[in-house]
């Protein structure tokens, strides 16, 4: 064996240990964009997005298992040392509040947001809300039959329903923004009751609690459960799909298992997108740019037509008769600004409820 | 009988390794895979008061649930792949080599596309069903092992035990040489077990919950100021999981070195009437844990139900009425009731005569049961012919997405190629992302692992740089990829934060530990003699390192490799949070699970799979010898 | 008077690794109580004969009987290895290094059927016999060469054997410890009646306790009879 060679050797295999992650650094983009929508919605718009500005765009999506934990919490540490992150594309409103009140949001007054309703806009012009998802019952068709449809959140606790009901586990995305918001309208002493109630339930085997919206949908689709809270969006895709389902929007009308709060039935919760600058972004005018153009009208209509099937916040934006508009049903009346404040104190005392 | 060669003698100067070197890896090793977690821990000693959160009773009362479950879990792989490993490795079983080489698949499958088989198809929930999930996927773990074990037994010592008793006396001699590696191989699994929480809450979505400690840690992130605690929370599973590693470590060191230099391969054992029953069991193995998984998603890429019994119906809400909400006023007339399957089979031939109205551009029959719902599609065409979800139905026109119910065979298989060719289209990008990062990821993980591996082998710090290696594989993975995102995001290395090169940086990272135990007991079975004549004819450290010690562990070297690209090519929890990481195929699946699209889904999924075995398959088919794939 | 049927026969005994034929065709007969020496040059076949006539490898043509009964007869083992009565002295010991002394010989004991008073005594005898004593709770990898080969030899006489098979058992030792195993050997044979077929490189070293020897071509045939 020839000893000398592999001085020469190391020297290439260093070289090439060099280039290897240097090969794979890219340019940097013109903007970078977090995005919680489905990436099979927003990833063709972003690309119409680069096509029509000619930027080049970095979008990070997310995936169910990531929860929000992924990018809420990826843009907490990157405003620690370097912010990296231009706008954040939320497609709830809690966690938005949430980096509101951390102070990581830059106000931006879009022109594309004159026509959206006060109650989706911050007051400070530092989220702005559209294109909204309510948290509905899926109901399985071929198991309840029309007239025995459920018809509020208390029905969760109706022997008539026991073992086939369920809602997420209220940890994460819009079921944990759902019960830290029950706990805001009815008061801290009734959620808690509330919540101790679903848990002892589920002991018992009576609700169950599936780790997401998506699998509550694919549970109900399939049959395992008769019925079970969702969001419009999951629900859309089970009814595209040719699942045997319906749509129940809950605690509309006083009645047995609905919801009520000083004698007037509580509503349904809506859960808008929000779109956001962040302080100190890496490319604010881009940024801005991107912003416009997600608040379009065009685009709140592209989402109500898609499979997530968006309800749009402005009553002319035209859609789909089965996404319907947020006239046509009640709405809860919730301050989503308390919602997002209280957030992470309620996910700690939920952890504790139900992680256990 | 001359003994075995101590190659961690500290009388072998001549074998050891170069100081120089071993420290240059020793840092890339530190920033790369122990900085992450260092900088998190970091956060723990600003805030000592968190360790208290551990002492909660939920919290005790949850490790102790998730322990037992580990236990669980690293029972049934043992249970399964001790015999297993034994049979295809050492008898005559049936297609032993095909058994093995599949037997290897389930460890590689994200566990919850097992889960998702299982549930389907058994109705048990719970623990149980989650012990059994985790234990089936990791049974290779411990598979592995026995095998290797079992080959490395000497065929003189085994016809001895023979001579002796039979095939009874072979088993029982052999026993005790193949259950402690074997052993080792359960405490993998448990480590494993013990990290997962995605499955535990998917099995048991239905019923009671069974929650485990590792969701607690992932929930823990959710609160804001509460990173102290986040951090502290995984402190119990890195203790579990070196806990788990000191029977290993103390077990190699008193290891009965089975081979020398004057070894002779066993040959196969002849099972003479087991034959039969034992290949049933290695197929039922296989089976459990990687074909009827496999065979799912193959079954969902072609239309799964639908094409075969008609009944499963995928679109008819073009034209059904069940998107309108009961107790809201509907502007359109009821369609077909949706409340039998009947009435359902009645709306498919109203979807199926839609669909072809379509496309042929016809006006649609407002006496085909079809109403408004045909509006929105061509008022979507008006608004973008580029939608994803216009694509998909200009895909379902074409004919393979709404009227192929009940069509059997030629149509599924149709249906395949299509799905395929879908994913295919619309993940190009993804796929060669992930094939690229990771393979990148092994290239430069390789060199780093064998110098720290024959540093492990061949020094007394051995057993420490073991349980350091360890750490950044036994943490959980959002803590690494915070801890990435901590280390890396400043403007000096901004151009690796912001490409490409820090998900290269994060895989290697977090998977270094692999290979360094994987070429530490390569180099510690390699005669240390070898290095020894090669420093008697003037080589240094470095020369012996890489053209003594590399080219004699070179199977072990392939083998890290392959397991480096398997594991960054399936990696999701930590790269979730890195930019430029979610552009990989692995995220796009999880992605895609979420939007409903079985059949793309299903492809894109198997597609990922065979992006996993695709080096080990290539070798497997061009190589001349097998690579190893253990310490 | 009939003549007692020779301890080893084999006849036309042929071993094939695949197409390659390894060994044969031979013709040996070894009469009881003889010592008798195989030499030949490396690969020619001695240590594949000693596994054959063990039934640790089946013959491909031929038959082997022993003590007149047939064991091996073409592509069939008629009766199993551990039903031979063989000791087998392996090159190197082929000890098996997870077990203690003791725990060598209680293995083999055991599946001999003995209970465990027997066991124990019959394992005390043997120990004295190697000359062992002492050594129980020593694991095999902790034993010098000579140490090792006299545990293998006892492991072969827990078998209660009929044969002797050596193969190289002297290789790793030095020589005044290849002069004592010789001799404890020559004992053990004449004590228990042993008929022994030895393996080995070195003919003049074993030919004071050989009866003959017989030597095996590079050709696998056996060629010659000294």
């Amino acid at each position: 064996m020839n000893l000398r060679t592999p001085a020469l050797l190391d020297l290439r295999l260093g070289a090439l240990l060099l280039a290897l992650p240097l090969a794979s650094c890219g340019d940097a983009p013109d903007l970078v964009v977090r995005v919680s929508l489905d990436q099979i919605f927003s990833e063709e718009l972003m690309k119409e997005f680069e096509a029509e500005t000619g930027l080049v765009v970095r979008a990070q999506y997310d995936i169910e298992q990531a929860k929000t934990v992924g990018h809420v919490r990826a843009i907490i540490e990157e405003s620690k040392s370097r912010p990296r992150t231009d706008v954040f594309w939320n497609n709830e409103i809690a966690q938005t509040i949430r980096l509101a009140e951390l102070g990581l949001l830059e106000a931006y007054d879009s022109p594309n947001a004159k026509d959206i309703p006060e109650l989706f806009r911050d007051p400070e012009r530092r989220w702005t809300g559209f294109g909204a998802r309510a948290r509905v019952l899926i109901v399985n068709t071929d198991m309840v039959p029309e007239g025995e449809t459920p018809n509020g959140t208390l029905d969760l606790f109706d022997p008539k329903w026991a073992g086939k009901c369920g809602i997420a586990l209220p940890l994460t995305g819009t079921t944990l923004t759902h019960a830290t918001a029950l706990y805001h309208v009815l008061g801290d002493e009734w959620a808690r009751d509330f919540m101790q109630k679903v848990v002892a339930a589920n002991g018992e085997g009576t609700v169950s609690l599936p780790n997401s919206n998506g699998q509550s949908m694919t549970l109900v689709a399939n049959g395992e459960l008769a019925w079970a809270w969702t969001d419009t969006d999951d629900f859309n895709v089970a009814r595209m799909d040719g699942h045997p389902v319906r749509r129940v929007y809950p605690d509309q009308r006083a009645g047995d298992g609905v919801l009520s709060r000083d004698g007037e039935p509580l509503g349904t919760l809506l859960i808008p997108n929000t779109v956001m600058l962040l302080k100190d972004a890496p490319n604010p005018e881009n940024a801005k740019r991107f912003i416009d153009w997600v608040l379009r009208r065009e685009i709140e209509e592209r989402l109500a037509f898609s499979r997530s099937a968006q309800i749009p916040v402005r009553d002319d934006v035209p859609r789909p008769d089965y996404v319907g508009k947020i006239g046509d049903f009640r709405v809860m009346q919730v301050d989503y600004a308390e919602v997002g404040k209280t957030i992470g104190a309620r996910t700690e005392e939920l952890t504790e409820t139900f992680n256990r | 009988m001359p003994g075995p060669v101590r190659t961690s003698d500290p009388l072998r100067p001549a074998a050891q390794p170069s100081r120089a070197l071993v420290l240059v890896a020793l840092a890339v090793f530190g920033v790369l895979a122990l900085g992450p977690v260092a900088i998190m821990g970091q956060r723990i000693a600003a805030e000592p008061a968190a360790l208290e959160s551990l002492g909660d009773p939920r919290v005790i009362d949850l490790l102790v649930r998730t322990v037992l479950l580990g236990l669980g879990a690293a029972g049934i792989a043992l249970a399964i792949g001790l015999p297993f490993g034994f049979l295809v490795a050492r008898t005559n079983v049936f297609g032993a080599s095909a058994l093995r080489a599949l037997g290897i698949v389930p460890i590689l499958l994200p566990p919850i596309m097992l889960a998702m088989t299982w549930t389907m198809l058994l109705p048990l929930r719970g623990p149980w069903m989650c012990a059994f999930i985790l234990g089936v996927s990791s049974f290779p773990l411990v598979s592995l092992f026995a095998a290797r074990a079992a080959e490395r037994i000497d065929a003189r010592r085994e016809e001895a035990a023979l001579l002796t008793g039979g095939l009874r006396a072979v088993v029982r001699m052999e026993l005790p040489l193949v259950l402690r590696p074997a052993l080792g191989g359960a405490l993998l699994a448990f480590i494993v077990a013990i990290n997962e929480f995605a499955l535990p809450d998917y099995v048991s979505s239905v019923g009671k919950k069974f929650n485990v400690y590792a969701g607690e840690v992932f929930s823990s992130w959710q609160v804001d100021g509460n990173e102290a605690r986040a951090v502290v929370k995984a402190i119990p599973i890195v203790a579990l999981t070196l806990i788990a590693l000191v029977p290993i470590l103390v077990a190699r060191r008193g290891r009965s070195e089975t081979i020398d230099a004057s070894f002779q391969r066993p040959s196969p054992l002849r099972l003479g009437r087991w034959r039969l029953p034992a290949t049933l069991f290695c197929l039922a193995a296989v089976t459990v844990g990687a074909l009827l998984p496999l065979g799912r998603l193959a079954y969902e890429s072609g239309g799964g139900s639908r094409v075969f019994s008609g009944v499963s119906i995928r679109r008819m809400g073009w034209t059904q009425g069940g998107g309108a909400a009961q107790n809201m006023p509907t502007t359109a007339p009821p369609t077909a009731a949706a409340t039998s399957a009947d009435a359902r089979k009645e709306a498919v031939r109203a979807v199926q005569a839609a669909a072809r109205a379509a496309a042929g551009q016809d006006p649609i029959d407002p006496k085909a049961n079809t109403v408004a719902q045909a509006t929105p599609l061509q008022r979507r065409r008006s608004v973008d012919f580029n939608a994803p979800e216009v694509k998909a139905t200009e895909a379902a026109k074409k004919g393979d997405d709404v009227s192929d119910f009940g069509q059997g065979w030629p149509r599924f298989r149709e249906n395949l190629v299509k799905a395929f060719v879908r994913a295919l289209d619309l993940s190009r990008g993804s796929l060669i992302s992930s094939l690229l990062f990771a393979l990148i990821a092994a290239t430069i993980a390789l060199p780093i692992a064998l110098v720290l591996g024959h540093a492990v082998a061949r020094s007394r710090l051995g057993p420490l740089l073991t349980m350091l290696a360890i750490v950044p594989i036994a943490v959980p993975g959002t803590l690494f990829g915070i801890g990435t995102i901590v280390l890396w995001n400043h403007a000096a290395t901004a151009s690796i934060y912001d490409s490409g090169a820090l998900v290269v940086l994060l895989f290697a990272g977090r998977f270094l530990a692999v290979p360094i135990l994987i070429c530490a007991g390569a180099v510690r079975s390699y005669d240390a003699r070898l290095e020894e004549s090669a420093h008697l004819v003037g080589a240094g450290p470095i020369k012996r390192l890489f053209t003594v010690v590399a080219p004699g562990v070179w199977t072990s070297l392939v083998g890290s490799w392959i397991v480096v690209f398997a594991l960054s090519v399936r990696e999701l929890d930590a790269a979730v949070l890195v930019p430029a990481a979610n552009d990989t195929a692995m995220f796009r699946v999880f992605n895609a699970v979420h939007f409903g699209r079985d059949d793309f889904v299903s492809a894109l999924s198997l597609l990922v799979v065979f992006a996993i075995l695709l080096p080990g398959m290539l070798w497997s088919s061009f190589g001349r010898t097998r690579p190893r794939f253990l310490p | 008077m009939t003549l007692p049927s020779p301890a080893i026969e084999c006849r036309g005994l042929c071993v094939h690794a695949g197409r390659t034929r390894i060994l044969g065709p031979v013709d040996l007969a070894v009469a009881p109580e003889e010592h008798v020496l195989l030499v030949g040059p490396s690969g020619a076949g001695k240590s594949t004969l000693l596994r054959a006539i063990a039934g640790l490898t089946a013959p491909s043509e031929g038959e082997i009987r022993l003590f007149g009964d047939v064991v091996s007869e073409r592509r069939k083992t008629v009766v199993p290895s551990h039903e031979r009565r063989v000791g087998f002295l392996f090159q190197g010991g082929a000890l098996w290094p997870h077990m203690s002394v003791a725990g060598t010989l209680d293995f083999v004991l055991r599946e001999r059927g003995l209970d465990r008073a027997a066991r124990k005594k019959r394992r005390s005898e043997l120990l004295e016999i190697v000359d062992l004593v002492g050594f129980e709770k020593r694991r095999a990898p902790t034993l010098s060469g000579g140490e090792a080969q006299r545990l293998s030899l006892a492991r072969a006489l827990a078998v209660e054997p009929r044969l002797l098979l050596l193969d190289e058992p002297l290789g790793p030792l030095d020589a005044p410890r290849r002069q004592a195993l010789l001799d404890r050997l020559q004992g053990l044979e004449q004590r228990f009646g042993l008929t022994t077929l030895h393996v080995t490189h070195d003919p003049d070293e074993a030919a004071r306790i050989a009866t003959r020897s017989v030597r095996i071509e590079e050709s696998g045939a056996l060629a010659g009879v000294g």
